[in-house]
């Protein structure tokens, strides 16, 4: 566990790298106080935590087959790029469509619209888990030597609380708010989005 | 007094001003002709020799007009719109004089032969910050627009004159402004909502080439990349990067200039210009609005090519952050409440000292950056004239 910890702390740079695109704009998007910017960043952290979580069971169960395929590797982090894609473009329009008036589209995006709504940053959380960043792959390939799946999951929650402590600064760019910066993060999260999507076709398509 | 006597006058206070405009531009006629020929004298070479001279009365021209008629706008057009026409032919004819082609390769990155360029600089702070790695497969200190010297170049300028690099130094702006010039009548209006999104399109880089750890803008939606170099075409991927590029370069830089008069892509899309927004809070001079005189006519938040000034900037009496210091505003206003200011001193007080006091030091980073640039350009327009090639 003591490795995973020190592991998450060595490499938590990367780790933030990864995470910012997806976390930033969301948070500049909701234009919300500090505070609450602390709350989303646990909820993006326990949707982080459950794709590391799951990405390892998953990787248990099939017996490390999937890491050993690159394939299928490259399949779920495809499949992981188009998923954050989607729920970032339907999070940008669920909170702009007003202002786009794009109405026949606003009983669709109503859900993601709602106030305090967990869903979409859970999602996003939950989706960048699961996406390829150098330092989970090293995590990973060091948990593949583990006898059991509870020491392996035990190493990926140490490593995760490591990389955590780099996530902590975020939040304060609360600090910044107003319109602009709102529809700014909305605009952000759109391209983000169509970014992730392009590279999520391009690896499903083995580009 | 008769009409004669009045003509007389005239031509006695006309030769005044042109002597007084001449002695006003002795410091720049002196600065370029050392920074043209790198003080080694006149080149030996008679078509070098031609086109330097060309070059050299080209730009101290310019400045003269500048200072003689007091317009800012119009001469540093002419000037910034030839030097960017001039630096596509310059720096292409480069690339394949040195690497043989305009195209890159993964051994043009390994060998570190890529041009590094001030678009660069906003992708590099976060990943070197991080992980202690400069994305950009330039060299840092050696060759053509080594990373070093461009950076020491852009911290200067972003001292001295803050976003006014986009409108004296860009070596890209003037393709904008160029086609932007050439909208007669606006045919098309943007919603000023849109020009957050070179904010958004700055952040989005930032962030994205802090996860890739390579330069996202560059790599993916410069459209510039259509007039310098460009990716070879070998696969399906950078089939779509080239579509990205032309389609941008088209509909930023030629199509949206002319329908709508403005510089479209420096105004609502590039990410470095809304990076250099910033240095504009750090440096002396800004562009201010008398109220005492400013006759509320709006002819400079109609006419201002890059969105910045509105109605809440003029209550304000000054240039939104993302002002290019361009000098349009300053020129067409018909009340002369537009002036170059410098922060600290008073509004409207000794304005024509403000202006000299910026377009000095502007036009000589301009020349610094453009000048052998031009001079290169037309030798090898001449070239291509004289011998049918440009080598």
């Amino acid at each position: 566990m003591i490795k995973g910890f020190i592991l998450g702390l060595s490499s938590g740079g990367y780790c933030l790298a990864s995470c910012i695109p997806v976390f930033v704009p969301y948070i500049l998007s909701e234009g919300k106080k500090t505070k609450w910017n602390f709350i989303y960043l646990s909820k993006f952290m326990i949707g982080r935590l459950l794709g590391y979580v799951l990405f390892a069971i998953l990787a248990w169960i099939t017996g490390n087959f999937i890491i050993r395929q690159s394939g299928y590797k490259e399949t779920i982090f495809a499949m992981s790029y188009i998923f954050l894609s989607l729920t970032l473009i339907i999070y940008t329009f669920s909170n702009s469509h007003r202002a786009c008036n794009i109405k026949y589209l606003s009983k669709f995006f109503n859900y993601a619209n709602k106030e305090n709504n967990s869903t979409t940053i859970l999602l996003l959380g939950l989706f960048t888990g699961l996406n390829v960043c150098p330092p989970f792959v090293l995590a990973f390939s060091d948990a593949a030597f583990f006898t059991d799946i509870l020491n392996s999951i035990l190493y990926f929650i140490a490593f995760f609380i490591g990389t955590t402590i780099y996530f902590m600064p975020i939040p304060f760019i609360g600090a910044l708010k107003g319109k602009q910066i709102k529809f700014i993060g909305q605009m952000c999260s759109l391209i983000i989005g169509i970014f992730y999507m392009y590279l999520g076709i391009l690896m499903l398509l083995g580009r | 007094m008769n009409n004669l006597e009045t003509n007389k006058l005239k031509e006695v206070s006309k030769s005044k001003k042109i002597i007084k405009s001449l002695s006003a531009c002795i410091p720049v006629i002196l600065l370029s002709f050392v920074l043209l020929t790198g003080g080694k004298g006149l080149p030996k070479e008679p078509l070098m020799k031609v086109s330097f001279l060309t070059g050299y009365a080209f730009i101290n021209l310019m400045f003269f007009l500048m200072v003689y008629t007091k317009k800012t706008y119009k001469y540093r057009k002419i000037f910034f719109v030839t030097y960017a026409l001039l630096f596509v032919v310059t720096f292409m004819t480069n690339l394949v004089e040195i690497r043989g082609s305009i195209f890159y390769n993964q051994s043009t990155f390994i060998a570190g032969e890529t041009p590094f360029c001030h678009m660069v600089i906003p992708m590099i702070i976060i990943p070197a910050a991080l992980t202690k790695t400069i994305i950009f497969p330039g060299s840092i200190l050696n060759g053509f627009a080594s990373i070093a010297s461009m950076i020491i170049i852009w911290l200067g300028a972003s001292i001295a004159f803050g976003r006014g690099w986009c409108s004296w130094a860009c070596f890209y702006g003037g393709l904008d402004e160029g086609c932007s010039s050439l909208c007669k009548k606006q045919k098309l209006k943007i919603d000023r909502k849109w020009t957050y999104l070179s904010f958004a399109i700055l952040i989005s880089i930032v962030l994205l080439s802090a996860a890739t750890l390579s330069p996202v803008y560059c790599d993916w939606l410069c459209p510039f990349k259509a007039v310098t170099e460009s990716e070879q075409i070998t696969s399906f991927v950078t089939i779509i990067k080239a579509v990205v590029f032309y389609s941008l370069f088209l509909a930023l830089v030629i199509i949206l200039p002319i329908l709508t008069g403005k510089r479209t892509q420096c105004g609502l899309f590039c990410p470095f210009g809304a990076f250099q927004s910033f240095t504009n809070k750090i440096n002396i001079f800004e562009v201010r609005v008398d109220k005492s005189k400013c006759l509320n006519c709006k002819k400079c938040v109609r006419e201002c090519p890059t969105y910045s000034i509105d109605e809440n900037s003029l209550l304000n009496s000054k240039a939104l952050m993302t002002c290019t210091k361009c000098g349009k505003c300053i020129d067409i206003c018909t009340a002369s409440a537009i002036s170059y200011h410098i922060k600290g001193t008073s509004i409207g007080v000794k304005t024509t000292l403000s202006r000299y006091l910026f377009i000095y030091p502007a036009y000589i980073f301009a020349l610094t950056i453009g000048g052998s640039i031009i001079v290169n350009g037309i030798y090898r327009l001449l070239k291509l004239i004289t011998t049918g090639s440009f080598f």
